[in-house]
């Protein structure tokens, strides 16, 4: 099986998330993905027990199984996958 | 450094930092009370000897330290699963193999950890002096009165650091833990009068 040459380089997530982690820990982690170079958090909607981000992810090959699975293990869903940059 | 950042992070993830605390001030005071009870039970109402004060203490300590972290640990856990039942119904989602799950349910474990070790160290400091005395280093007299300095000055402390906890004056803080001890050997000797 060849390997798929083309790559992800830019992702933009619509996440919910508890207030626990923090954007900042909740972002730092997300930058320990295999591939990210850059990640940028922005606090939508401030809820009682939760909040909605709209996450950019940037790197290069960004593996994004890897990326749905920290995001779940942080307690946080994505709701939608807002823009895809995939670069061949 | 790495298990006591381990640790906080627990602690902040479950939003539990101040019930280690609260288990700790609350079953060490509950072990020094406990150990005071014993010694000045023994020596104002009774004659018990060095080592069955000792063996009164370790018997009393060790069912102290199982009830406190049995206790704590039901208690505590089901606060946390309410917690994460209320996190899961916000999120509409199944939260189980979180970090957020795992960290509310070690943060229980910590709670009961803690609680029964507070209780087991501080009544093991107060009733120091008494194993001396089995071993023969001190005389049984001193043994009461080196506990008897030992617990009130260990109340005093606890004292001391509620007082810090709550931003308010050490001293007066540290004297009202200090009253209880205090209450604790009035009622055993006005029971010694009675008797």
């Amino acid at each position: 099986m060849s390997e798929d040459p083309s790559s992800l380089s830019r992702v933009v997530l619509d996440i919910l998330k508890p207030h626990i982690p923090s954007l900042v820990e909740f972002c730092r982690e997300i930058s320990k993905v295999k591939g990210v170079k850059k990640v940028n958090g922005i606090v939508v909607e401030v809820d009682a027990e939760t909040d909605s981000i709209k996450l950019t992810v940037e790197g290069r090959n960004i593996d994004f199984d890897e990326l749905q699975s920290v995001v779940k293990k942080l307690g946080a869903a994505i709701h939608s996958v807002d823009e895809v940059l995939v670069e061949g | 450094m790495k298990m006591f950042k381990r640790l906080k992070r627990i602690l902040r993830y479950s939003e539990s930092a101040e019930y280690p605390r609260r288990y700790a001030v609350m079953n060490a005071f509950d072990g020094v009370i406990t150990i005071l009870g014993i010694i000045l039970g023994s020596k104002l109402l009774g004659s018990a000897e060095a080592g069955q004060i000792v063996a009164a203490s370790v018997g009393a300590l060790i069912a102290m330290g199982v009830s406190g972290a049995s206790g704590t640990y039901i208690t505590e856990m089901a606060e946390q699963e309410r917690k994460i039942k209320e996190l899961q119904d916000a999120m509409l989602t199944n939260l189980e193999g979180t970090i957020l799950v795992k960290a509310h349910r070690e943060a229980a474990v910590i709670s009961a950890l803690v609680d029964s070790a507070a209780a087991i160290s501080a009544g093991l400091l107060a009733v120091t002096p008494y194993f001396l005395t089995v071993a023969g280093y001190i005389s049984e007299i001193a043994a009461f009165y080196s506990s008897l300095i030992i617990s009130l000055s260990l109340l005093f402390a606890l004292g001391v650091f509620l007082g810090k906890v709550a931003g308010r004056s050490l001293l007066f803080s540290g004297l009202k833990a200090l009253g209880i001890g205090c209450l604790t050997l009035l009622f055993l000797l006005l029971l010694n009068l009675i008797l």
